[in-house]
């Protein structure tokens, strides 16, 4: 769905893992769409090219599910732009998806360190 | 997802119905926002007006097939497919009397056709025999010689009388013909 770059170079998010960069994003603090994708770009160092206009409906499904609140304000350039924060309910979710996250990497890990 | 959270998105879903164009305003906008802030990027990094405008619609992807699939979660996208799709049914038969008459009708026939045909079945197959543990009832043949010799309609075959003495007192033994006892 989302990163739809060169396959072979670039890591191609599984279904759900945006939900959970967006919200480990959130947890630094309130930010709009745009603000999002420039995090997980930048702090991935472009290896995680978010297919920009995919972040929004996954968004508005956190919203709706109740793990982010929205409310709209300015901008840092003055523009009136629709900022997202992490509810208590997304809090909870995100630790347990990292949890969850963290296992799963670790034994792809260990199958892939084998000789 | 949980019941409650179904139950929670549903309330909100239902909600949103009354401020159907607030929805479409406020996704307008958040859309449009992110589009020109990467345009503005694109135009700080030294592209030219046009070709920032381009490079952020690019990297966006489909803007109206993204506004939809917002709009999608806070709606009852099936629901409003089914609801179009009876009314376009309703049109279509509303134009052409003849054939919508013509449907109507055989409709109609086919099921009352059927109903009678089965209550008829029910009634003469399918009903219990009017006996006390109408499950353990056994059927009697007699064998083709018995059978033919000297039957008349409604009475028991003949073999079956020398049956009646070797049954145990707890079997009741009676004899039917069709669907009548």
């Amino acid at each position: 769905m989302i990163a739809r770059s060169r396959r072979d170079e670039r890591g191609e998010l599984l279904q759900g893992t945006l939900d959970m960069l967006i919200l480990k994003t959130l947890c630094r603090g309130p930010l709009h769409g745009y603000g999002i994708a420039e995090f997980i770009q930048r702090t991935s160092e472009d290896v995680l090219r978010v297919e920009e206009g995919a972040l929004y409906p996954a968004l508005h499904r956190l919203e709706l599910r109740g793990l982010l609140a929205s409310g709209w304000a300015s901008s840092e350039n003055n523009r009136r732009a629709k900022f997202y924060r992490l509810t208590a309910a997304g809090r909870r979710q995100l630790s347990q998806e990292a949890g969850y996250w963290s296992r799963v990497t670790a034994g792809i890990a260990r199958i892939m360190e084998t000789a | 997802m949980s019941a409650i959270e179904r139950v929670r998105s549903a309330w909100l879903r239902a909600k949103t119905q009354l401020r159907r164009g607030r929805l479409e305003r406020d996704l307008e906008d958040e859309l449009r926002f992110h589009v020109s802030m990467r345009e503005q990027q694109c135009r700080a990094a030294g592209l030219g007006p046009e070709a920032a405008r381009q490079a952020a619609r690019r990297r966006f992807g489909n803007t109206l097939a993204l506004r939809e699939a917002c709009r999608d979660v806070w709606t009852f996208p099936r629901l409003e497919t089914v609801w179009q799709d009876l009314r376009l049914a309703g049109r279509v038969l509303w134009r052409s009397p003849g054939f919508t008459a013509a449907a109507v009708v055989s409709l109609a026939l086919g099921i009352g056709g059927n109903a009678a045909t089965f209550s008829l079945v029910s009634a003469i197959l399918l009903r219990p025999l009017p006996y006390p543990a109408a499950e353990r009832l056994v059927r009697l043949t007699g064998s083709r010689r018995a059978r033919t010799r000297g039957r008349r309609r409604g009475s028991e075959p003949e073999g079956a009388h020398d049956v009646r003495p070797r049954l145990t007192p707890t079997w009741v033994y009676g004899a039917f013909q069709g669907g009548q006892a």
